[in-house]
């Protein structure tokens, strides 16, 4: 059957398998067969994949210590699993980084193939069926090789690379089912490629279903005119969608706010991001879909801009784009396309003439673009897209004037192809990738969970603090690099707190700046120690591959590094100074442990308080050396106080995962405090048991959590609960009273918005599995 | 109403209508105006815009006539960077995409108001030509002004050489003149040259100081003015920055103050015990990358009074109570005033 559908679309499957191998080819040509394609904002999350199910499974991340919330990971959850898949079934990472690239490439330009098959004979008339996959096969080629995949390709394979790989599906699709022929295969196609899609940026998503919008108001009349089962189609797919999607809305929506946690900081820079990606963002280079802000830094950056021949190239091919408009056939499809070239060039161009005041106004009024301050990465590939489409236009005008002719007058057609296959030439040379990302994890790193055998629940501190906490830049000698944000979480599989932390804190007056150059660092490093000990540290992570100061050459390499590695300093004052045991040492890292005395717990009760109004400049005055599990300091609150009988009792934990805690306190009586040593959150809640009632009932969703009056800041950052015993015990069903009269209850410790993510999961794995049942039943049963 | 409204925009569509063809050489010669101006004129590209989307909409051409300029300019671009030219390559390159633009409003305009299109370009080429005998007079002016220039010629030279010093006074006088023709050529377009590089210069530099000024933090308000020890300021304005993110201070002389809330635009602290009573200066200070290093940002100074907690009561502590008044509710909230 495949054979004969094969037969049938011989062009087609020449066209797709010629995409095919590009594709394989721009993949090992450019990645190679020996170094790991790592770094930048995944970093090493892919790498091992015990990281990625946590960050990918659970609403609270804790593997960036003191802790924060995550519920935006959650938008990438089915890309992850992809990715978990992938390692489940024994591939290496080595493997999913190529797969992951290759399908990249193949899957967007064959999204384009066959969305251009399918657009053009919406719009008009198609003759000859010949001239349409040679103008598919053009604007898949083009959606393959241009500047804006250029960028892409240019860092690892991570959700945001989503957007532009689906939209050609997710517009196929869309227009299939609203404008040609719904089915149900079709629309739960449909339906799982949004709920991928939703994975991907969110600006970039927010943009993409504009566009959508943008095609579903332009074409209303065509939609009105449409006999596919339209509206049967809309209500069965936003269904779907909204059930599919439910483990992702269902927190949002319990939560009340906003899922990326109102990070200020962001916006506050938004100016002096706006303005650096505004770079390159000139038209001139809009117009070739050049203008990335690390363009000047590719490989391929002299050959574009002081080569004539590509210079020419290059304005050629914008050229027959732009000729296309010429005809007035398909007027109305084109111009659509071009709406969406002018906009996106508008607010691509940034800070760039013509109107730039305007953009900037706009930028500056309206607070929802400034997602957008990447303007060249968050904007072209709607340009990318638009321009596919119409060279698509151009060679299918092309083919149907030569294909006529007889003779090699028809051949003439293929400068179209060439042109688009020359300009890309730099793809198939490879160099595409900055050497920085083209690295090789060293065994050290590989094999350090291993050594390893702590299994207790505390954190590590890595030191020195990386530039503005966006993670270091590592050199492993041999020219292998690594730059991305910190690993040390994902190599040890523990929460580690960046000593930039202290530094953000403004601690003994360091700023930003001092995170660049260690110097100033190293002389409040004894502070940091001291300090650490109420963020529940029990290792420290000594880099001694790191660098102070680079600057980068065309290739992307580290070329200056400016001044010297300096982590002897760290060195003495860990081990003279302090006496911290050495555990592991190799070339590039050595770890320590912290004296027992002076780490704590991540979950105790303390035996004195301290009241303060300022609590981390009473923090920062502490330097209790003693049993440091002793203390909280907290504000004066109504339910506690200096003449409150306040009476600790002991405590044992036992963790669930990283949102849910089991803690038994026994002998307790009066009130005292259970500090909780992760980043304060109020969707922290803390419950008390029944005697004999088991966690892990359905109802559980429903369970009263002790007063959020009750949960209070302690340590400047932490969570901590009042506890009155007397209170809680008035109720027999949740205590049992000891001889001494003292009380014994179980309280669970759980981050809420968990509960609804797993409901969710719940629901829409159901709904999938319904679904998938019935297009079984359809497919297979009904047919037979 | 309706057709007292219908008949005023035809009347004035035919007035605007009866000109179209100035549009269209305003146009033209708006284009080297754009071009060869070593400054970046905006406002001629923006009137260039009006003018050809004025010039296209009342001929009514066919939708591609429209967009063979953004053809055109788009094709100069390369063109301009072989040359090295990469200024007038940017403004090829803008032109292109205002024309696109009005390429764009005109085919939408079509396609959506006009199911039978209007060509009228014959008469477009037709008018050009007929436009041309408007150079007639001009050609008259051309040659009374050969005619006044040969009168001097043969006024400075010998026209009638007879011998061989003749030819050769001749030859010295016309080397003469073109000496001083080219030196007062040179010498006049130098001081222009010189002007515009100077305006340039003049103008780049204020365009620098002032995307400098702009990113100093800017405080528009303190209050109180008048404060005792223990009280809370609030510092508003604006590009104050973000602690956490930037590296910002709030300074007394060389002394950073102790902030409770920073945002980009609002500062608090409270003034703490140890300060000696009078003007207390306030300025904020932002770290900035500017031309590739880091420095600081600063605010204009600003002060605040800081009364005595002790001995009697002064006019200065009525001054404090009367304050009170005019402070925000914020400010009186913050201060335990409700």
């Amino acid at each position: 059957m495949f054979l004969d559908r094969l037969k049938k679309n011989k062009s087609t499957a020449i066209y797709i398998a010629v995409l095919f191998f590009m594709s394989l080819f721009i993949t090992l040509i450019n990645l190679g067969f020996k170094k790991d394609f790592i770094g930048e904002d995944s970093g090493l999350i892919y790498f091992f994949h015990n990281g990625l199910s946590k960050y990918a499974y659970y609403t609270w991340d804790n593997m960036w210590a003191p802790g924060k919330i995550s519920i935006t990971t959650l938008f990438g959850f089915i890309w992850t699993n992809i990715l978990l898949c992938l390692q489940r079934i024994g591939l290496s990472y080595f493997f999913i980084q190529r797969i992951l690239f290759f399908s990249f490439l193949f899957v967007s330009s064959t999204g384009m193939f066959y969305l251009f098959k399918t657009l053009i004979p919406l719009h008009g008339k198609v003759k000859n069926r010949e001239s349409l996959y040679f103008g598919a096969f053009c604007s898949s080629l083009l959606y393959l090789l241009n500047h804006y995949v250029g960028y892409m390709i240019g860092f690892p394979i991570i959700p945001f690379h989503i957007t532009y790989m689906i939209l050609p599906w997710l517009l196929l699709y869309f227009i299939k089912n609203l404008y040609i022929k719904s089915s149900f295969t079709d629309t739960l196609i449909f339906s799982l490629l949004v709920l991928l899609f939703i994975g991907g940026n969110p600006a970039s998503t927010l943009l993409s279903a504009i566009m959508l919008a943008g095609y579903f108001i332009c074409f209303f009349r065509d939609f009105i005119k449409s006999t596919a089962q339209k509206y049967k189609f809309i209500i069965i797919s936003a269904s779907l969608v909204l059930l599919l999607s439910l483990f992702l809305t269902l927190p949002i929506i319990m939560m009340g706010s906003n899922p990326y946690g109102g990070d200020t900081s962001l916006l506050g820079n938004y100016v002096q991001s706006f303005e650096f990606n505004s770079m390159h963002t000139s038209l001139l280079n809009l117009f070739i879909l050049g203008g990335t802000v690390g363009w000047p830094n590719s490989t391929f950056y002299t050959l574009y801009t002081a080569n004539p021949v590509y210079i020419f190239l290059g304005y050629i091919l914008t050229l027959i784009i732009f000729t296309t408009l010429i005809s007035k056939k398909d007027m109305k499809l084109k111009l659509f396309f071009l709406i969406i070239i002018v906009i996106s060039f508008f607010f691509a161009k940034g800070l760039h003439e013509p109107l730039s005041g305007i953009n900037a106004f706009l930028y500056d009024k309206i607070a929802l673009l400034r997602i957008y301050r990447a303007v060249y990465n968050k904007f072209m590939f709607l340009s990318a897209f638009s321009y596919s489409i119409l060279i698509g236009i151009s060679g299918f005008y092309v083919h149907r004037i030569f294909s006529q002719r007889t003779g090699k007058g028809k051949h003439i057609v293929l400068f179209l192809p060439i042109i688009i296959v020359l300009y890309g030439l730099p793809f198939f040379l490879g160099g595409i990738i900055p050497n920085l990302f083209l690295t090789e994890l060293p065994k050290e790193y590989k094999n350090l969970t291993s050594q390893i055998s702590d299994n207790s629940d505390y954190k590590i501190l890595s030191i020195p603090p990386t530039p503005n906490g966006g993670g270091p830049l590592l050199n492993w000698k041999n020219g292998n690099k690594y730059i991305g944000p910190q690993m040390e979480s994902f190599v040890l599989g523990k929460p580690v707190l960046d000593s930039y932390f202290f530094i953000k804190e403004g601690l003994n007056g360091l700023g930003p700046s001092d995170s660049w150059t260690t110097k100033k660092f190293i002389k409040s490093f004894p502070k940091v120690l001291e300090y650490s000990n109420i963020f529940n540290i029990k290792y420290v992570f000594l880099h001694k591959d790191y660098l102070t100061s680079y600057k980068f050459n065309k290739s992307g390499d580290a070329l200056k590094i400016g001044s010297k590695n300096d982590y002897k300093s760290y060195t003495r004052i860990l081990e003279d100074k302090y006496g911290y045991a050495k555990v592991i040492s190799t070339e590039f890292y050595e770890l320590y442990k912290v004296p027992n005395l002076n780490y704590l717990d991540h979950f105790y009760i303390p035996e004195k308080i301290i009241y303060s109004k300022d609590q981390k400049k009473t923090l920062y005055s502490f330097r209790q050396k003693e049993k440091i599990n002793s203390y909280a300091i907290i504000s004066k609150n109504k339910y506690i106080d200096k003449k409150t009988s306040y009476s600790p009792a002991s405590l044992s934990i036992n963790k669930i995962n990283q949102t849910k805690y089991i803690l038994k306190i026994k002998n307790a009586k009066s009130k005292h405090l259970i500090v909780f040593s992760e980043s304060y959150d109020v969707n922290w809640k803390l419950y008390i048991l029944n005697k004999d009632s088991t966690d892990n009932s359905f109802f559980s969703i429903f369970r009263q959590s002790v007063d959020e009056s009750r949960h209070i800041l302690a340590n400047g950052y932490a969570n901590a609960w009042i506890i009155d015993t007397d209170n809680i015990c008035n109720n027999i069903t949740k205590c049992t009273k000891n001889k001494n009269g003292n009380y014994d209850f179980t309280t669970v410790v759980e981050f809420a918005p968990q509960k609804y993510f797993h409901l969710g999961l719940q629901i829409g794995l159901m709904a999938f599995i319904l679904t998938s049942s019935y297009l079984f039943y359809l497919k297979l049963v009904k047919k037979t | 109403m309706t057709k007292l409204l219908v008949t005023l925009f035809r009347l004035v569509s035919a007035q605007i209508r009866k000109y179209r063809i100035y549009y269209l050489l305003i146009c033209i010669l708006l284009l080297p105006i754009y071009f060869l101006s070593p400054i970046k004129i905006y406002t001629v590209l923006l009137l260039i815009f009006l003018f050809w989307f004025l010039s296209i909409a009342n001929y009514r051409v066919a939708h591609y006539i429209s967009f063979t300029p953004v053809l055109l300019f788009i094709s100069l671009c390369p063109i301009f960077l072989l040359f090295g030219n990469s200024v007038a390559a940017e403004k090829s390159s803008i032109l292109a995409y205002l024309l696109l633009i009005s390429g764009l409003v005109y085919s939408l305009t079509i396609q959506l108001f006009y199911t039978n299109e209007i060509i009228e370009y014959d008469e477009l080429i037709t008018e050009f030509m007929r436009s041309t005998k408007a150079l007639v007079p001009i050609k008259a002016e051309y040659n009374k002004l050969q005619r006044i220039i040969s009168k001097i010629l043969k006024k400075l030279l010998n026209t009638n050489p007879q011998t061989a010093l003749d030819y050769i006074l001749n030859l010295m006088k016309i080397i003469l003149l073109l000496s001083v023709t080219v030196f007062v050529l040179s010498f006049s377009a130098n001081i222009i040259s010189g002007f515009i590089k100077y305006a340039l210069v003049i103008q780049r530099a204020e365009q620098k100081r002032n995307t400098r000024l702009s990113l100093n933090p800017n405080i528009d308000k303190v209050e109180p003015y008048l404060v005792y020890s223990g009280n809370k300021v609030i510092i508003y304005g604006k590009r104050f920055g973000w602690k956490g993110g930037e590296n910002v201070l709030l300074t007394k002389g060389n002394e950073t103050i102790i902030t409770e809330l920073w945002t980009d635009t609002k500062i608090i602290f409270t003034v703490p015990l140890g300060w000696k009573p009078g003007n207390i200066p306030l300025v904020i200070r932002k770290q900035i990358h500017w031309e590739r290093k880091n420095t600081y940002a600063e605010s204009k100074k600003v002060s605040i009074k800081l009364l005595k907690s002790t001995g009697k009561i002064n006019t200065d502590d009525d001054a404090y109570f009367e304050q009170l008044k005019t402070l925000s509710p914020e400010t009186l909230k913050m201060n335990g005033y409700e």
